[in-house]
């Protein structure tokens, strides 16, 4: 063999040698994506409280993992209600003295979830304000279902 | 024609490159993790004889949180309360802050609670009457955490 032809041999086999490390070394690299598929809510707890005219309330809860999350604003009791009352319902995060809600809903009372999300996990918190129809403080029933 | 000690130098050459290439394509970094400093909260207010209230705060970083009573007066201008308020720390829960941690504190410059290695996630302070108000005060207590 020549030692030209010698050379491009060895290259060659060099390069072979180096795709195929290379190679491995980026399937090691390959990353797996986390789980995307909510978890379904297996916990539910009910809240009742009494909502101020122009006030709102809100209830912290805690989700071990990544799941889905539904709130029931159950019913809404009190003196001179407004025909077709609504407040305003979401779910957010705790901060400060308040519940920053991401999600917020014009929900009437009723017994299917009116405000439904994926979270999680940590921390959570559902807030229920007057909307602006309230003319005297009223008692509200609610509940949230989360994983 | 080229002589085999060339050949020979030029193997080396190749199979130098070709290890130090797969070694740089193969190597993997960690992500980059951007450390940035503590974070000061006030969370303010008035408490009232018999009551409570709390204020919720993210921790961004697993590290210190530190929580000082700074200060505590019947009126926005004249002189420090006495009494003493019952300071906490502890998480959001229902319609309040499950405390792990609490002291009956008067205001101070030295934090009266803290956490060395609190985890990511959110945290709340409460501040309650043990019993000593006899009228409304106003507070502030400070928050560092990361």
């Amino acid at each position: 063999m020549s030692a030209s032809r010698l050379v491009r041999v060895l290259g060659s086999v060099v390069g072979a040698l180096c795709l195929a490390a290379c190679g491995n070394g980026a399937s090691a690299s390959t990353t797996t994506s986390p789980s995307s598929v909510p978890a379904d809510a297996a916990v539910s707890e009910s809240f009742s409280s009494t909502l101020a005219v122009g006030g709102t309330l809100f209830y912290s809860f805690s989700m071990a993992q990544y799941g889905n999350v539904a709130v029931t604003l159950t019913g809404v009791t009190g003196s001179d209600l407004p025909d077709s009352l609504t407040l305003n319902v979401g779910i957010g995060r705790p901060a400060g003295t308040t519940c920053t809600a991401s999600t917020t809903v014009a929900a009437a009372p009723g017994d299917a979830p009116q405000v439904t999300g994926s979270y999680g996990p940590g921390i959570f918190c559902v807030a229920i304000s007057d909307s602006g129809l309230l003319t005297a403080p009223v008692k509200v029933d609610a509940a949230v279902a989360h994983s | 024609m080229m002589p085999v000690r060339h050949v020979v130098v030029l193997a080396t050459a190749l199979a130098a490159l070709g290890a130090a290439g797969c070694g740089k394509s193969s190597t993997t970094t960690s992500p980059s993790t951007t450390t940035s400093g503590p974070s000061t909260e006030y969370f303010d207010g008035t408490l009232a004889p018999a009551a409570s209230s709390f204020y919720s705060f993210t921790v961004t970083n697993p590290g210190a949180v530190s929580v000082t009573l700074a200060s505590m007066a019947t009126a926005k201008v004249g002189p420090a309360a006495s009494a003493r308020i019952t300071l906490g720390l502890g998480t959001p829960n229902g319609f309040g802050c499950t405390v792990s941690g609490s002291a009956d504190v008067n205001p101070g410059l030295n934090a009266q609670l803290s956490n060395p290695s609190n985890a990511a996630g959110i945290y709340c302070v409460s501040v309650a009457d043990p019993g000593d108000l006899s009228t409304d005060v106003l507070f502030v207590v400070r928050i560092v955490h990361t």
